[in-house]
C-alpha cells in the first residue's frame, strides 16, 4: 500500500474529526443535560419511556436535536444508563443524526421538498419497524442504574453540566469514536481515488445495494449528506442509492455498531442491523423510481462520494504537503473553534481523571449552599431546566440557519469576488486557485438561494434556472481544470462569467 | 474457557463480517481519469436552434420518413429537445417574461410528446397527428420568442 494511501486515510481522519467536533460538543452537553438536570426519571418520561409514544417521541427529538451519528454515541450512553428500552434508544441514535433544521432547509430548497419530506417520514418508518421488532425480539433490555444524586442548585448545576461532558469525552465514549473515525479512514483505503464517481447512476440496478455497503463505515454530517443527495439528484443519480447513503452513511458508523455490541451483545447487535439493511434496502428499491427527478438529464457520474474515497492517486509524490493544504484550506472556523473546545474539554476530563479529584469535585457539586437563598430567589426545579436547556440547543440550531446562510446581499458580496477568482484562475492557468475556489462558488450559490427561502423572498424558476446555469458551467469549468486544458479552461472560465453575469441580473431586485 | 473461547470466535466473525462490508466497496478497478461530461450529440447550441430543430422533426414527422435501425428515436429527440428548451433559454439574455413564456411552452410540448410517447411504437405517429395543431401553435408561439430574442 502505497504512502499517499495512508496519508490520505490520516487526512479523512482529521477531516472527519473536524467536521464532527461541532456536533459532538453537543452531544457530550445533551447527554450532560440529561443526566444532571433531567435525571434518570425525567430522561425516560422525555423518551415517553412505557407508552405507545416512545418510538415516535424519540425519532421526533432525533430529528431536532442537532447531533451527528458520532455526537449521537454519548446522548446514546447516557439514555441506556437512564434505562430508556433498547429500541427506542436505537431510534433516536438513527434519526437524530440525519436531519438538522440547517440540512432540512437546504434539502427543501435544493431537491424536490416531496423528496425529502417522504425521506423523512421513510425514517420514521424504518426506525418504528426495527425498534418495534426488538422491543418484542429483546424485551428487557433496558439497564437502569441508579438515579444520579441531584447537584445544589445555582451555578453549580450548569457546572456539573460541563463536568459530565468533560467526563464522558475523556472517558467512556472516547474509544467509540476513535472507531468510528478509524472506519472513515480504512474506507478511504479500500475505495481508490475516485471509484465511486460511476456508483450511483440511475439505470444501475445494484446502485442501491452498492452504497448500503458503502455507507455503513462512512461518516456523513446531516449537513454533509443533504449536500450529497442535493447533488444526486441535480445529476440524476440513483434517488435508492441517495436514500441509503442518507440513513446508513448519515445515520450509522462503526463505534455506534461497536458500542451497540458491547451494550446488547454481537448477535443482537448484528441481528438488529440486519433488519435494518433490509429495510433500508427494501425502501430505497421501493422509492427509486416513484421519486426519480423528471427533466433532469443524467450526468454519467458524480463527485458526491469522492470523500469516501482516497483523496490521493495511489502515485501521487507529493500527499503530505497536500494534505496540510486541503487542511488548512478546507477547514471551516467554526470547526476549528469547536475543536479548541473538544480539546479543552476533553484535557479537562482526563485531569479530573488522573488527579484523583474527582469524587472531591462531585462532593463539591452536591454541597449544598450554607446561606439560605434569598426569598426573592426561585429556585427551579432541574428538569424545568433541562427542558430549557434542550429547547435553547434546538433554538440555536434554528438561530444558526439565519448565521449559516446570510443575507442575500450578503452572499452577492462574496459571490462578487469568489467568480473574480475563479474566473481570473482559470484563464490565467492557476489550477490550484481555480481548484480551490469552484467548489466555494458552488457552495455560495446554492447558500443564496436558501436564504431566499428562509427569510420568504420568492425565488423563481427563471432564477433557479440562471442559479442552475451557473452550477453547472462550474462543473464543466472543474472538469476541464482536472485535465489541465488550458484553452477549453479559459473557454469555460468566460462561458461562466457570462452565466454569472446573467444570473446577477436575474437576482438583481434580491441583491438590494 | 468456554466463554472466551465464544467471545474469540464472535470476534473474529464480527472482524469477517466487517472486512467482507469494507473489502465490498473496493471495485478492483484502476481509479478512473478526470471525469467526462457528455454533452448528448442532439443537443442544440442555443434556443433559436432548438426551436429550428423542432420544426424540422414536426416536418419529419408529418412526412413519415422512417429513420434507420439504432438511429435516435424522432419522438425521443423531440422530447429531450423540448426538456431542454427552457434551459437553453436562460443562457441567453432573455428576460424573465418571455422566459416564463418559453418554460410555459416547453410544459405544455413536453406534456402532448409525453402522450405520443405513451402509444405503442407503431401508432406514435398517428398519435402526434392527433395533436399535430396543439403542437404547432406551440411551436409557433415559442419561434415568435425567438425571433425577438435578443
Amino acid at each position: 500500500m502505497t504512502e499517499a494511501v495512508w496519508i490520505g486515510a490520516g487526512l479523512r481522519f482529521v477531516q472527519a474529526l473536524l467536521q464532527a467536533t461541532p456536533t459532538i460538543l453537543v452531544g457530550v452537553f445533551v447527554a450532560g443535560i440529561f443526566r444532571r438536570l433531567l435525571g434518570h426519571a425525567g430522561t425516560r418520561r422525555l423518551f415517553g419511556q412505557d407508552t405507545w409514544r416512545a418510538l415516535p417521541q424519540a425519532w421526533l427529538i432525533g430529528m431536532l436535536l442537532p447531533v451527528c451519528s458520532l455526537g449521537v454515541i454519548p446522548v446514546a450512553r447516557e439514555l441506556r444508563r437512564a434505562g430508556v428500552s433498547g429500541g427506542t434508544i436505537l431510534a433516536f441514535a438513527l434519526t437524530a443524526p440525519l436531519f438538522n433544521p440547517i440540512s432540512v432547509l437546504y434539502g427543501l430548497t435544493l431537491s424536490e421538498p416531496v423528496v425529502i419530506i417522504t425521506f423523512c417520514f421513510c425514517s420514521l418508518l424504518i426506525v418504528t419497524v426495527v425498534g418495534l421488532a426488538w422491543d418484542r425480539m429483546y424485551p428487557g433490555t433496558a439497564a437502569a442504574e441508579p438515579e444520579p444524586p441531584a447537584v445544589a442548585y445555582g451555578l453549580k448545576r450548569m457546572l456539573a453540566v460541563a463536568v459530565t461532558a468533560a467526563e464522558e469525552l475523556a472517558g467512556p465514549a472516547a474509544p467509540y469514536l476513535l472507531v468510528g473515525l478509524i472506519g472513515v479512514a480504512m474506507l478511504s483505503v479500500v475505495l481508490p481515488y475516485g471509484c465511486l464517481q460511476q456508483a450511483a447512476e440511475h439505470d444501475d440496478a445494484w446502485a442501491p445495494l452498492f452504497m448500503t455497503a458503502v455507507a455503513l463505515p462512512a461518516y456523513a454530517t446531516p449537513m454533509t449528506a443533504m449536500v450529497q443527495l442535493a447533488s444526486m439528484f441535480q445529476h440524476g443519480n440513483s434517488v435508492g442509492a441517495a436514500f441509503a447513503l442518507l440513513a446508513l452513511g448519515a445515520g450509522a458508523n462503526l463505534g455506534l455498531v461497536v458500542w451497540m455490541a458491547r451494550c446488547y451483545g454481537v448477535r443482537r447487535t448484528a441481528v438488529w442491523f440486519g433488519i435494518l439493511i433490509a429495510v433500508v434496502i427494501g425502501l430505497a428499491y421501493g422509492v427509486d423510481k416513484p421519486l426519480y427527478p423528471h427533466g433532469v438529464e443524467p450526468a454519467g457520474h458524480t463527485h458526491a462520494f469522492d470523500g469516501y474515497c482516497c483523496p490521493f492517486r495511489a502515485e501521487e509524490a507529493q500527499a503530505l504537503p497536500l494534505a496540510w493544504q486541503l487542511l488548512g484550506e478546507k477547514t471551516a472556523p467554526h470547526e476549528r473553534q469547536a475543536l479548541v473546545m473538544v480539546a479543552i474539554l476533553a484535557a479537562s476530563g482526563l485531569l479530573l481523571k488522573r488527579s484523583g479529584r474527582a469524587a472531591g469535585v462531585e462532593a463539591w457539586l452536591q454541597r449544598r449552599p450554607a446561606a439560605a437563598a434569598s426569598r426573592y430567589d426561585v429556585v427551579l426545579p432541574a428538569p424545568v431546566l433541562g427542558g430549557v436547556a434542550l429547547a435553547a440547543v434546538v433554538a440555536l440550531s434554528v438561530f444558526g440557519c439565519y448565521v449559516y446562510y446570510p443575507p442575500p446581499g450578503e452572499i452577492f458580496e462574496e459571490l462578487r469576488i469568489v467568480n473574480t477568482e475563479v474566473v481570473a484562475s482559470a484563464t490565467s492557468r492557476d489550477w490550484d486557485t481555480a481548484a480551490y475556489w469552484i467548489p466555494v462558488h458552488k457552495d455560495w450559490i446554492r447558500k443564496v438561494q436558501v436564504s431566499m427561502f428562509l427569510r420568504g423572498i420568492d425565488l423563481t424558476r427563471y432564477q433557479r434556472a440562471k442559479a442552475d446555469l451557473v452550477l453547472e458551467r462550474l462543473e464543466l469549468l472543474e472538469h476541464e481544470i482536472e485535465g489541465r486544458r488550458a484553452e477549453q479552461a479559459a473557454q469555460a472560465g468566460r462561458a461562466l462569467h457570462q452565466s454569472y453575469r446573467r444570473m446577477r441580473t436575474a437576482f438583481a431586485a434580491v441583491e438590494e | 474457557m468456554e466463554a472466551s473461547k465464544t467471545l474469540l470466535r464472535g470476534r473474529r466473525r464480527i472482524a469477517a463480517v466487517v472486512g467482507t462490508l469494507l473489502l465490498a466497496g473496493c471495485p478492483g478497478a484502476a481509479p478512473p481519469g478526470p471525469a467526462e461530461h457528455h454533452t448528448p450529440a442532439h443537443k442544440p447550441a442555443d434556443y433559436p436552434a432548438a426551436v429550428a430543430r423542432l420544426s424540422e422533426l414536426d416536418r419529419e414527422i408529418v412526412a413519415g420518413h422512417a429513420r434507420p435501425a439504432g438511429e435516435l428515436d424522432v419522438f425521443t429527440e423531440a422530447g429531450d429537445i423540448v426538456r431542454w428548451l427552457p434551459e437553453l433559454a436562460a443562457d441567453s439574455d432573455l428576460g424573465e417574461e418571455p422566459w416564463n413564456r418559453i418554460a410555459r411552452g416547453a410544459d405544455e410540448l413536453g406534456t402532448l410528446i409525453a402522450r405520443v410517447q405513451a402509444a405503442p411504437a407503431a401508432q406514435q405517429r398517428d398519435a402526434f397527428l392527433a395533436l399535430a395543431g396543439q403542437w404547432e401553435h406551440g411551436l409557433d408561439e415559442l419561434a415568435a420568442i425567438a425571433a425577438t430574442a435578443p
